[in-house]
């Protein structure tokens, strides 16, 4: 969603004279952290903060240069 | 500013690393903080770390999308740059930290902007970050995060105490360990002469969070009505920017230098009256 919503941002905020585009600015962060807030309750519910514990309490051996 | 800015840096590398006497024994700390993604760099393989890198964890992920995307890691690096953008890189990061330390040593100092190899950053989002992880778990079933396996030097950094307090890890250390233990001396070799290097040319987090530098929620505001163009900001600038032509530029860290400089009061952050 943010991929095709970025390039469009830099352009409006080149073409920003006042101050409405950066209202406009404001209200696609607002929305992405809201998307933001909605994965992480998503991945909550599914056990993904599980999956990354898991990784975590484990030694990566790649991470640190020994896979 | 600077100062509160330090400050910052230092407390965050301690709520990241609190387990300090881990990194003498040679072992993880384990724990459900681990579920919890930090915005800095910061591996998970370090004895001392309470939470988990978000890189690593989204380089594991693409390594085994069978199980899905981990949308609590795409949400947690999502939610700190649409909040944060390069922020974290400028107050919340241990390695950005340890490179500004560096940079205070005396030595001879390199204050070229090099403009293009600020794109390398990109390319090892894209190639070592995206592309490899997923290619490789494609071709064998499983991959693995390849900016970690050969570059990340907070990762060494994590390494080298595991290699000097285990044994049993001592053993497996290779030509890989050799290969990640010379780009770390190198960035730390460098961060003496230039200003956060691996920030500048190489982290691929902070080519995430560059890419929401504008759009994200705290960023700075410059108000074209009061500023004189007297060019201070762009002195004070240590990533080389032009703070007034290039406001929130993708490589801005935030770091306020400009701001607390600027002697018209034209450079703020959002929110600041």
């Amino acid at each position: 969603m943010t991929g095709w919503m970025i390039p469009f941002m830099m352009r409006s905020i080149h073409r920003s004279k006042n101050g409405v585009f950066m209202k406009k600015i404001n209200l696609i962060g607002i929305i992405l952290l809201i998307l933001s807030v909605v994965l992480i309750t998503i991945g909550a519910y599914t056990g993904k903060v599980k999956e990354t514990e898991r990784k975590g309490n484990t030694i990566c051996l790649e991470c640190i240069g020994l896979g | 500013m600077d100062k509160r800015r330090k400050i910052t840096q230092f407390i965050t590398t301690l709520l990241y690393n609190p387990f300090v006497t881990n990194l003498f024994k040679g072992r993880l700390h384990t724990g459900s903080t681990k579920g919890v993604c930090v915005p800095g760099l910061n591996c998970y393989s370090c004895p001392a770390a309470a939470g988990s890198c978000p890189l690593g964890s989204l380089q594991q992920n693409l390594g085994n999308l069978k199980k899905g995307v981990n949308t609590y890691v795409v949400g947690s690096i999502l939610f700190f740059a649409a909040l944060f953008g390069r922020f974290v890189c400028g107050w919340l990061c241990p390695f950005g930290l340890l490179q500004e330390l560096l940079y205070k040593i005396p030595f001879p100092k390199c204050v070229k902007r090099f403009k293009y190899l600020g794109w390398l950053k990109y390319v090892m989002l894209v190639v070592l970050v995206i592309a490899l992880p997923i290619v490789i778990s494609i071709e064998k079933g499983m991959g693995y995060p390849a900016f970690c396996k050969y570059i990340c030097p907070q990762g060494t950094i994590g390494g080298m105490f595991l290699i000097g307090f285990n044994e049993t890890l001592r053993a497996q250390a290779g030509l890989t360990f050799i290969i990640k233990t010379i780009i770390l001396v190198g960035i730390l070799i460098c961060s003496m002469s230039i200003f956060r290097p691996f920030c500048r040319f190489i982290c691929p987090l902070g080519a995430i969070y560059g890419l929401f530098n504008k759009i994200a929620l705290i960023r700075i505001k410059h108000d074209k009505t009061t500023c004189t163009n007297c060019g201070v900001c762009e002195k004070a600038c240590p990533m080389k920017l032009n703070p007034v032509t290039e406001c929130n530029h993708a490589d801005c860290i935030r770091c306020g230098k400009c701001i607390s400089k600027c002697p018209a009061g034209s450079l703020k952050f959002t929110g600041k009256k």
